[in-house]
């Protein structure tokens, strides 16, 4: 985890509601020195919409949080005329980035993907007008029930900048991604947690060591396994608590008084 | 040597790659290494996984024809190791957006011996390009020593046994000195990544109205 991320995470999880969600985009942008960050759950997993869609499919923007159709919510640092001039120009329909992203869980450079088809082409000359960066990079999030969500951040760059960038940090926007979709379900309301599946005794042991300042390489030699099987468990005792950070984790299992072996 | 990675949602654009794969998935797994698992009329070997888009990483050879594939799949989603091998990591459902499940690794038997380790590439070089620190999967206790002579030696994290024998959890850890390593291993020429996803997109004469 690089230090730009730990300082992203401790301001995700301290945001109140998701009207901070925009705030965390512009963290990232600007922690990233990229020139776009937009985080949009095109279905945050529900049967029922999660707000009241006043205008019939309409776009709406409320406390920085865009809606649209009942069902999506995006957070994006892109100007409100390009977000309306997308969907009225029906860009949805064939933006390869969003359709390309569809369904999947490996995240995509724009770079790879075929911009010679005229309308997208002609899309990726408006989105340019626009202020949106040619090169980008896309991390899609899928969960159960249908959830689906994509993370991207972009810049007008030079290839040569472009790939610098991601070859440093695109562990940090995997994670990101992640992150950033979990503390969005939690505040729609539609988080599954996995508090009916208690912790196991190696994950309980893993966070109690870390709670107590061991370090991660002594932690793993007391509990005889390997650094990387360590990181396994904590990582599982992180997501089963809804914690996006290792600190995070071990407060709340304390407080839920879960850490004490039985 | 020819890559694809295709989407199970895509699956059907390519429908003789697909059935091969699935029909030689069939023939390795359940008649060769005698596990039990379905086949359909055609001898196509699909689990309910396979109906959860995966990905496959498919080489084939210069014809288009499977010469082998793996299954990649998020552990942020439902597992293998998750849902049926949790007792081989302590009870620990292995969950991490940094890490990826591989299963139904496999290569054919007319195969040359380029073919695991270009696999292997293909993998490790789309997770280091997507972020992903590790690959995890379960496996019999003796392919780990196949995994090592391919290049790529997997660290043991958790052992047990199934009605199949002994079988270990493996964690393959992604950096770019492993995809150079694999590449070198399976002989490929330094230019040849990377390997694009196929992703359909839509045809834009819509939007000209």
């Amino acid at each position: 985890m690089s230090k730009a991320l730990d300082v992203i995470v401790e301001k995700l999880s301290s945001i109140p509601d998701l009207s901070g969600l925009g705030d965390v985009i512009e963290a990232i942008r600007a922690t990233y020195d990229v020139d776009h960050v937009y985080y949009y759950a095109v279905s945050l997993g529900l049967d029922t919409p999660v707000f009241e869609d006043t205008r019939g499919g309409g776009l709406t923007r409320d406390q920085g949080i865009w809606r649209r159709d009942g069902r999506s919510i995006g957070a994006l640092s892109y100007s409100a005329d390009w977000i309306h001039h997308y969907f009225e120009a029906k860009f949805d329909l064939i933006d390869p980035v969003l359709n390309g992203s569809l369904g999947s869980f490996a995240p995509l450079d724009w770079g790879l993907l075929d911009w010679s088809d005229p309308g997208r082409r002609r899309f990726f000359n408006e989105a340019g007008e626009h202020g949106i960066g040619n090169q980008g990079y896309t991390v899609p999030v899928r969960g159960p029930g249908g959830q689906f969500a994509i993370f991207t951040v972009n810049k007008a760059c030079a290839p040569a900048i472009w790939a610098k960038l991601l070859d440093d940090y695109r562990s940090d926007f995997m994670l990101l991604a992640h992150y950033t979709h979990q503390q969005a379900l939690r505040f729609a309301g539609t988080a599954r947690h996995d508090l009916a599946r208690p912790l196991s005794p190696r994950e309980k042991d893993a966070l109690r060591l870390l709670a107590e300042g061991v370090s991660r390489a002594r932690a793993a030699d007391r509990l005889g396994i390997s650094e990387n099987t360590f990181r396994v468990y904590v990582d599982s005792a992180r997501h089963k608590l809804g914690a996006l950070n290792v600190p995070h984790a071990i407060a709340l299992a304390a407080y839920r008084g879960v850490m004490t072996p039985q | 040597m020819p890559f694809t990675m295709i989407h199970g949602d895509d699956l059907a654009a390519f429908p003789k790659l697909r059935d091969e794969m699935f029909r030689e998935r069939g023939s390795i797994f359940k008649d060769r290494l005698g596990w039990s698992l379905r086949t359909d009329a055609a001898g196509r070997e699909m689990d309910e996984y396979d109906g959860m888009n995966p990905l496959y990483n498919i080489v084939t050879d210069e014809a288009g024809r499977h010469l082998g594939s793996t299954r990649l799949m998020p552990t942020t989603g439902r597992t293998m190791i998750a849902d049926h091998f949790a007792e081989l990591t302590d009870g620990v459902p292995v969950s991490s957006a940094a890490i990826w499940e591989v299963t139904r690794f496999f290569v054919s038997p007319q195969a040359g011996r380029r073919a695991a380790p270009a696999l292997m590439w293909a993998g490790c070089d789309l997770a280091l390009r997507s972020g992903v620190d590790f690959y995890v999967g379960v496996t019999g206790a003796h392919m780990v020593r196949v995994f090592s002579a391919c290049g790529w030696t997997p660290e043991v994290i958790g052992r047990g046994t199934s009605a199949e024998g002994e079988i270990v959890a493996c964690l393959w850890e992604v950096s770019k000195a492993q995809v150079e390593a694999l590449r070198i291993r399976a002989a490929l020429p330094e230019e040849c990544g990377p390997v694009e996803i196929f992703r359909p997109a839509p045809a834009t004469a819509a939007l000209a109205a």
